[in-house]
């Protein structure tokens, strides 16, 4: 990645963050909030909660785990159990769907974003 | 970043995972053309590019075939991908970036394709109608601008999903319920607009939205509703304003940019109570209908009451080849074994009691008395079906918490994929079983599995019939394109029509549409002419494409 590129995501994230100056409705008013504020400072962890647990997470009622269960043993099954995906294959399979996942648009989840998502996935956040 | 091409290489396919048989990926080396729209050479894409890279950042206009846009397959299409690719993605974050947008496009004659969180599918997702269309991405505009707490409703821009919604509201310790659609991964905006239904006593997405904010072709930014009054007190409160009511003409057409909507929210009852009522019968749905109807008119059923199909209800915990390994439809001995194994019905009715105690009591006895009338029913309630995910995730459903458990439909073939075939008839035993047959029999003729659930909006049955194939079996994605074509013709014969539909079939349900030498789509071109003259805003959505 280069450093413009760097640049103009960490320009992205500060203007979803609220740092923009063309933010008409910025308001610490009770009840009042900005989504896009809470996703920008989303960790691994808070990407993964919003956008993978509902399909991958552990037990009954979660179609990617569910699925993989057909081929996988039953506590490697949800995804942040797995001790053998590499962060290419997570990567790719994030921007490719797999099977009846589909694919994640850069606009749901940013290159830096998936950055930090793999490394809460494959353990290398740790 | 991996490449497409380094990662068809990878040790993954070599492993023998088909990920792109069927998908629509072109061998990597195969020449390639990009999709253009018909109005721009590829020097004038190239300058329209820069100009949106200008006016939004650079980070986010994506134009790469094998990459970025590659994100923004149709992957649930029973055409291949190169049917709906765009030639680039733009993904504007304020109603000022929209405009600086528009104002290109209409330079250029660029048809740009709006989506919101673009999770469509099996009506289209992300993609666009045609090759080469540009998408207008709206997920990057996530602002949750207002919750009132008191008067019970919240004003979102086109980003906001379900799931952030709700989270947002936990946060907060809100007492207000959402109504997401099944998948929470949804937009609240995007579903509203497409007409779409959820699960809780507010689950009319349209009759719940009150007022609307609408950037038209031109750039104009309009309010409507009581939000056109300068200061308006009730932007949020009262749907009609003064004059026109304007809103529906917005929602599943081309003729504006809906960039944030007022939704009323339900606020949380003193009590709740669901209840699974499972029939042993496939012709039980007839009196099934027969009794729901005036009890849903009447509302002691007050929230969509939902008739589902077997393989729907047992899909979110068994697959197909676990009973069944031939080619075809699943033989009804089959599925009668399947039924006792999971405990379920050949038709299963959730619904639920909302209120205080006594009045939950006394409509509990009026639908238990109705529902025995029918032989072999047998009831559950909380507590009963404890590991049962399809039972939880409707009782989830019932009372506004969003999830993706339905999404376990798609396991029930290989690959799954599906397209969804909706269409409204009156809520009388007739017609459910009209409905019923015509669809399981033109499923079966093409080898495909009944998948379906009856819902009563109000006045009308729902039928949904989720037409689930292996998309990595070229021959299911052709069966399943000619069986859904099929389906729209046959149920026009019977006065039938859809509510909503696929990208790929949009101009042959507006087709069906057609009293009076089609005078309503007539209109709808009229409107489009004045609205939107360059013809930019999603050609072709609803079957409305730009005059000349």
């Amino acid at each position: 990645m280069t450093a413009y590129r760097c640049a103009a995501i960490l320009a992205a994230l500060l203007s979803l963050a609220g740092c923009g100056d063309n933010d008409p409705a910025e308001t610490d008013e009770p009840g009042v909030g900005q989504v896009g504020t809470l996703m920008s400072n989303l960790d691994g962890k808070g990407l993964f909660d919003l956008y993978c647990i509902a399909c991958h997470g552990a037990g009954p009622g979660h179609p990617g785990t569910m699925r993989l269960e057909e081929r996988l043993s039953a506590d490697q099954a949800p995804l942040l159990n797995r001790d053998n995906l590499p962060s290419e294959y997570v990567k790719l399979v994030v921007r490719e769907g797999f099977k009846l996942m589909p694919p994640f648009r850069p606009s749901e989840i940013t290159d830096a974003q998936l950055d930090l998502l793999t490394a809460y996935i494959t353990g290398e956040d740790n | 970043m991996v490449t497409r091409r380094k990662f068809l290489k990878s040790s993954f396919l070599a492993a023998g995972a088909p990920l792109a048989a069927g998908t629509g990926m072109a061998a990597a080396d195969e020449a390639y053309e990009k999709p253009l729209p018909d109005s721009l050479t590829l020097a004038q894409f190239d300058h329209a590019v820069a100009e949106l890279r200008h006016a939004v950042g650079d980070e986010w206009v994506f134009t790469d075939d094998e990459g970025e846009l590659r994100t923004y397959r149709d992957v649930y299409s029973t055409l291949p991908d190169e049917a709906n690719m765009p030639s680039a993605a733009v993904a504007p974050r304020t109603v000022e970036e929209i405009q600086a947008i528009l104002k290109i496009a209409r330079s250029y004659r660029i048809p740009l394709w709006t989506v919101s969180t673009g999770k469509n599918y099996a009506y289209g997702g992300p993609a666009p109608r045609k090759p080469g269309f540009f998408v207008l991405d709206l997920n990057r505009m996530k602002r949750i601008i207002e919750v009132n707490e008191e008067h019970g409703y919240a004003v979102v821009e086109p980003g906001v999903s379900y799931f952030e919604l709700y989270n947002y509201l936990q946060q907060r310790g809100s007492k207000l319920w959402i109504d997401p659609a099944a998948p929470g991964w949804g937009s609240v905006l995007g579903n509203l607009s497409e007409h779409g239904a959820g699960y809780t006593p507010y689950g009319d997405h349209l009759l719940m939205n009150c007022g609307m904010q609408v950037v038209l072709a031109d750039g104009t930014v309009v309010d409507t509703g009581m939000g056109a009054l300068s200061g308006s007190a009730t932007s949020s409160l009262y749907k009609y304003g003064c004059g026109p009511w304007v809103e529906g003409m917005f929602t599943q057409s081309n003729f504006g940019i809906i960039t944030k909507v007022g939704i009323w929210l339900m606020p949380e009852p003193p009590g709740y109570r669901p209840y699974l009522v499972t029939f042993p019968r496939e012709e039980d749905l007839y009196q099934i209908t027969e009794i729901v109807g005036p009890l849903r008119l009447n509302m002691l059923i007050p929230n969509a009451a939902t008739t589902v199909g077997l393989i729907w209800e047992a899909a979110p915990r068994a697959t197909r080849k676990q009973y069944y390994s031939g080619k075809g439809p699943m033989p009804m001995r089959h599925r009668q074994k399947m039924a006792q194994d999971l405990d379920i019905g050949m038709w299963n009715f959730y619904g639920a009691l909302y209120g205080p105690e006594p009045i939950m009591d006394n409509n509990w006895k009026v639908l238990e008395e109705a529902f025995r009338t029918i032989p072999g029913t047998r009831f559950y309630f909380e507590g009963d079906r404890p590991n049962d995910p399809a039972w939880r995730y409707r009782v989830k459903l019932m009372k506004g918490v969003p999830n993706m458990t339905e999404f376990s439909l798609m396991n029930w073939v290989g690959s799954g994929a599906h397209i969804d075939f909706s269409p409204r008839s009156p809520v009388t035993g007739e017609d459910s079983m009209k409905q019923f047959t015509l669809i399981r029999d033109r499923a079966h003729e093409y080898g495909f599995d009944y998948i379906g659930e009856f819902l009563v909006g109000w006045r009308e049955l729902l039928n949904i019939f989720q037409l689930v194939f292996d998309r990595l079996d070229d021959d299911e994605r052709r069966r399943a394109h000619e069986c859904f074509g099929r389906l729209v013709y046959d149920f026009a014969e019977q006065g039938y029509g859809e509510y909503r539909t696929h990208l790929n079939f949009m101009d042959e349900i507006a087709g069906t549409y057609n009293w009076n030498d089609g005078a309503l789509w007539k209109l709808h071109h009229r409107l489009k002419q004045a609205l939107d003259p360059d013809g930019i805003l999603s050609p072709g959505k609803s079957g409305i494409w730009p005059v000349g």
